[in-house]
């Protein structure tokens, strides 16, 4: 098939004119979907008669939008009250309509029998209405509590990466990392200590869960002794611990609750 | 006519499936005034262009569903429901009678603006005057169908030109047309 012999053809602004058969119609839409230059020629063809309409345009009276909107509005009510009757399939007018009337025994009976199934409907209504209530109320509580513990969440992540942060960027901070020793080879602790008001700080603990009792005790050596620099507890990030001088190394052992005046054990990781 | 919005077309018409009125409102202060100017162009009476221009958007809002992207842009759909609307109206009886023994092509040819109550819209001054360029013959033949809805067979009588012919002879108005446009554009872009 060649393309421009059939652009140059004039069909496609016979297509968009809507003077094309039946077949030209098919042939068009079929080779649009093949051919992006035909389906562009479509569109420049529609662009220039768009425009034709565009130049020969004539405000229409102010007041006819809203009324068609109305209208648009008014149809769509219409529809959906319509009711149709299920054997004629005519439609119901609901404001004509009224109630056949219920007579003799055979009527009584059915009132009867329509009170006592309202009675039992109108129970089953409060029955149920009172468990959604109270469902809704838990449902409520439920999603109040996921409220708050996002925001205890994000509250705790922001202060956390904040200190780190701040001790990160602060260029009087310097940063050790303590690695593992014999027995704990996969340990690593990060420390960082303030050159000038000498605090130290426990940034990450990637230490094995201590058992029930024991905590992770830091030592600062110092003339070849460690000095007690505090406890710390491996599930929190960026502990302050105490205040030391300048150390040669930092190491860590495992001490009972509260931490111990000398080291008992042996160390977990070192570093200077 | 206040300016045309600019609204993506997929934008428009998933505005409008979902039954929007901020897309009614886009639709029609984008295009109420080129599909009133059609209407207008047809049944040359004010009550029935109002009439008619109402029964188009209804149409075009009851039935968007229908609206096939792939087969055309938007305004090519509603310009055939508005340009359809209008010719039955025209063809019907009572439509017949109340407007005189004034025949259709008189009603192209001859039409004036000025006589008629309708209001020009001010934004398509521009593009009336590149418009205004096409030769009558190019004009005309563009009226007829894309207005009036003529066939080729109709054509064809009214130009005395055989049918084969038809077909070369719109798209060189359309070609005409579209060589203008786009010369109006090349302008367009160097005033402002």
């Amino acid at each position: 098939m060649n393309i421009q012999e059939y652009i140059a053809s004039g069909v496609l602004e016979s297509y968009v004119l809507g003077l094309a058969s039946a077949k030209e119609v098919a042939e068009v839409e079929q080779l649009a979907m093949q051919y992006p230059e035909i389906k562009l020629e479509l569109r420049a063809i529609e662009d220039a008669l768009e425009s034709y309409a565009f130049a020969n345009a004539q405000t229409p009276p102010a007041h006819l939008q809203s009324k068609i909107w109305e209208q648009i509005v008014a149809e769509s009510e219409e529809k959906q009250t319509k009711v149709l009757d299920f054997d004629t399939g005519k439609e119901i007018d609901l404001t004509q309509q009224q109630a056949p009337k219920l007579t003799g025994f055979f009527g009584s009976y059915l009132r009867v029998a329509a009170s006592v199934a309202l009675l039992g409907s109108l129970l089953a209504n409060i029955y149920f209405a009172t468990q959604w209530k109270e469902t809704k109320t838990n449902l409520s509580l439920a999603v109040n509590e996921n409220i708050k513990l996002q925001k205890d969440i994000k509250s705790q992540e922001g202060m956390m990466q904040s200190s780190e942060v701040n001790l990160l960027m602060d260029p009087q901070i310097k940063m050790s990392k303590l690695v593992g020793q014999k027995g704990a080879e996969n340990s690593t602790v990060m420390l960082a200590w303030d050159t000038k008001t000498n605090k130290v700080y426990v940034v990450r603990g990637n230490l094995p869960t201590p058992p029930a009792g024991m905590q992770y005790q830091l030592w600062a050596i110092i003339d070849d002794k460690p000095v007690d620099a505090g406890v710390f507890d491996i599930k929190n990030n960026t502990q302050e611990l105490k205040k030391v001088p300048p150390a040669k190394a930092f190491a860590v052992t495992l001490e009972k609750q509260g931490g111990s005046p000398v080291p008992t054990s042996d160390i977990m990781v070192m570093g200077i | 006519m206040a300016r045309r919005i600019s609204i993506a077309e997929e934008e428009l018409v998933s505005l409008l499936k979902n039954k929007d009125q901020k897309g009614f409102n886009i639709l029609y202060n984008n295009y109420s005034g080129a599909l009133f100017g059609v209407i207008n162009k047809i049944v040359q009476s004010d009550d029935d262009a109002n009439d008619l221009l109402q029964d188009t958007f209804l149409k075009i809002w009851r039935n968007i569903d229908n609206y096939d992207s792939s087969k055309g842009s938007i305004f090519t759909w509603m310009m055939n429901i508005a340009r359809n609307l209008s010719i039955d109206r025209v063809r019907s009886a009572d439509f017949r009678d109340s407007s005189q023994n004034i025949s259709m092509e008189q009603n192209i040819i001859y039409q004036v603006d000025t006589e008629h109550q309708t209001v020009m819209d001010v934004d398509s001054i521009g593009l009336r005057k590149v418009v205004d360029n096409l030769k009558p013959e190019y004009r005309q033949l563009i009226e007829l169908v894309y207005y009036q809805g003529y066939t080729q067979a109709e054509v064809s009588e009214e130009y005395g030109i055989p049918l084969g012919t038809v077909k070369t002879r719109i798209k060189a108005a359309v070609g005409s047309l579209r060589a203008m446009l786009s010369g109006l554009w090349l302008i367009v872009n160097f005033l402002f």
